[in-house]
């Protein structure tokens, strides 16, 4: 069947039977989201994102802030590395080798993927580098190839770590560099059978001995087996030096972005929970990860509410389920996390920033858009604040879609936006300040930006900063482990 | 109206052909109701054996076979459809036909219920895919007697 005749098929077959999906609440937010009971029509709902170009529109950002695109013509671009000099790092790719199980994802297939990209997966690391401190990225360059499907940046010292979709693999780099030396080396393989949720992201630990690495289900609810989801939906504590790993948390659907808050050293992330049981129900959400806890899937859902469509059921582990933080809504696909430095002035001065991707299968879309959520007492609180909108009109014309969001400590925001194939930097109206300087350490390890390319770093205060990360406690004050 | 009886040679023996039903169906409807058919009691079986194993793959099964019923049973409808024109009716083609409709409607909601994430299809399932092989084999019955005793 032609794409346009299963659209056509599907189209109508939904205004049919949709009828009987429960109509969306207000998205419910926080600590303690009112839960309604799963429901499911004949058809779940699904609208799907029309593209269109930006044209000279941008994105919206709050009043004092100003937005521009940095890179443009990326090839998916996901998740973004800070480096110590302001340079930046850029995953692009599309992975996922799930085949069509039904003929259900016979249909669905193309549909949700009239909503992404038609570019090609860049399978690559793009730098981007603003040498002389104008806002303007004058130079975008191809750091390295021949990648598979990255997403998770992690620095550590001198070694940038990068999580492909089947394994962690780790490049040498000196500050300054803008082209790889050498193919990288595995560190580890991590599960990618499948690979129904194939992106890996990844953060180092404040100490950087560890990477943390996200795994999501090889299902939506266990509709591949549950033999397929071995070492699925949890994170993984990686050993940087040795490349050996523990499970850290189990039951996290599906990690998107993670991120160590600064100070406490703990880690957060975003998990995109189940679909099919309804508009307002899973909550995304954004929680701290217990090590050795558990988050509920598959057989629970936000602490204890049993997710009938599991079998054989698992009272013992409904028990042991852990309530996550903080629900960012039903559906917003949430795929970028970073915590806030001062620097972005008082309404943004601590919290998380969170990319959320938008919903597909919901009849009043949410998400598309970069929200903000302030923590008080170390802890997330209130509603979220819109930070960057205008991704999406209420006809249903997306320009955009935003995954990862990095935290220039300098006080810019920098969004991967995975439909235009842009890179947006938000940052002060006016400007922002210097990289914080980081007092020379005794421990540096040697950078060797000898043939030339410590010069061109010159004009960032802090290039001759060193990296190693194994001290510290406040990783982002002063920008070591990143990701 | 009683056909008159017609006495026929079967073999050595004489048949009184008013106990006898003669299938006045086309072998190609015949075949296709048939290949449909078979899917749909497939489709039952493999939503039973998922039922009692939790194993997935039977649910896999059962939304593909359902598929294969549906393509079947729509060509299968169009055969029941030109089996209505008066020089080809058998004796209850109408009735064979709306039952045929009503069994193709019946597993194409099944594979609505079949397109649910695992355990979610049930119990629906096993209930839909009953009601359609019963509904189907209904119509496979009724479609299949001739006009009259005589004539196909």
């Amino acid at each position: 069947m032609s794409g346009m005749a299963t659209r056509i098929l599907a189209l109508s077959a939904t205004t049919l039977l949709a009828a009987c999906n429960p109509e969306p609440q207000p998205l419910q937010y926080g600590a303690n989201p009112d839960l309604p009971a799963p429901q499911r029509g004949l058809l779940p709902d699904m609208v799907i994102a029309k593209p269109v170009e930006w044209g000279d529109r941008l994105p919206v950002v709050p009043d004092g802030f100003e937005v521009r695109a940095i890179a443009r013509d990326l090839l998916i671009p996901r998740q973004t590395l800070l480096l110590p000099n302001g340079d930046i790092l850029v995953a692009e790719g599309r992975g996922g080798n799930a085949p069509a199980l039904k003929p259900k994802d016979v249909i669905a297939g193309p549909i949700k993927a009239a909503g992404t990209t038609r570019v090609k997966s860049g399978n690559r690391l793009t730098l981007l580098r603003d040498a002389d401190g104008d806002g303007e990225y004058e130079l975008q360059t191809v750091f390295a190839d021949d990648l598979n499907a990255p997403y998770g940046l992690a620095l550590i010292g001198n070694r940038i770590h990068v999580a492909n979709q089947d394994a962690v693999v780790v490049f040498d780099y000196r500050e300054g560099q803008t082209r790889a030396e050498a193919a990288p080396r595995e560190l580890t393989r991590l599960p990618s059978e499948i690979n129904h949720h194939w992106t890996k992201a990844m953060t180092a630990s404040a100490d950087g001995r560890h990477l943390y690495v996200g795994i999501g289900s090889n299902s939506n609810i266990t509709e591949r087996g549950m033999l397929a989801e071995a070492d699925r939906a949890m994170i993984w504590q990686i050993d940087a030096m040795t490349g050996m790993h523990r499970p850290y948390a189990t039951g996290l659907r599906n990690p998107t972005a993670m991120a160590i808050q600064p100070g406490t050293g703990t880690l957060w992330t975003v998990v995109n929970e189940r679909d099919e049981i309804g508009p307002d129900l899973v909550p995304d959400y954004l929680t701290s990860v217990r090590d050795g806890g558990f988050y509920g899937w598959p057989w629970a859902y936000w602490g204890q509410n049993v997710d009938d469509r599991v079998r054989p059921l698992a009272p013992d582990k409904v028990a042991e389920s852990i309530t996550p933080d903080y629900a960012l809504g039903a559906h917003v696909a949430a795929l970028g996390l970073a915590f806030s430095v001062p620097a972005f002035g008082p309404t943004f001065a601590e919290g998380v920033f969170v990319g959320e991707h938008g919903s597909w299968n919901r009849s009043q879309p949410v998400g598309y858009k970069v929200v903000f959520v302030q923590f008080r007492d170390g802890a997330p609180t209130g509603e979220p604040i819109d930070f960057m909108t205008g991704f999406r009109d209420d006809d249903g014309s997306t320009r955009g879609r935003p995954v990862g969001v990095t935290v220039d400590p300098r006080g810019a925001l920098i969004v991967a936006d995975d439909l235009a194939n842009v890179v947006w930097r938000v940052t002060r109206a006016g400007g922002i300040g210097p990289m914080p300087a980081r007092p020379p350490r005794a421990e540096s390890i040697e950078t060797g930006q000898a043939e030339g390319q410590g010069e061109a770093l010159g004009a960032l205060p802090d290039a001759a900063g060193g990296q190693d990360a194994a001290d510290e406690q406040e990783p982002e004050e002063d920008g070591a482990p990143r990701s | 109206m009683v056909a008159p009886p017609v006495e026929h040679r079967v073999g050595d023996r004489h048949v009184d052909h008013r106990y006898v039903i003669r299938v006045g169906m086309r072998p190609l409807h015949a075949l296709l109701l048939g290949a449909a058919m078979a899917s749909f009691s497939g489709t039952l079986a493999t939503d039973i054996a998922y039922a009692s194993t939790y194993e997935i793959q039977w649910s896999n099964f059962a939304a593909w076979l359902l598929v294969g019923g549906l393509v079947f049973g729509a060509m299968a409808m169009v055969c029941a459809l030109l089996g209505l024109r008066r020089a080809h009716r058998t004796r209850f083609a109408g009735t064979h036909f709306l039952l045929w409709l009503a069994t193709w409607v019946l597993a194409f909601f099944n594979a609505l219920v079949h397109a649910r994430d695992a355990w979610a299809i049930m119990p629906a399932a096993p209930v839909l895919s009953a009601a359609t092989l019963i509904a189907g084999i209904l119509s496979l019955v009724l479609g299949m007697v001739a006009r009259t005793g005589g004539e196909a």
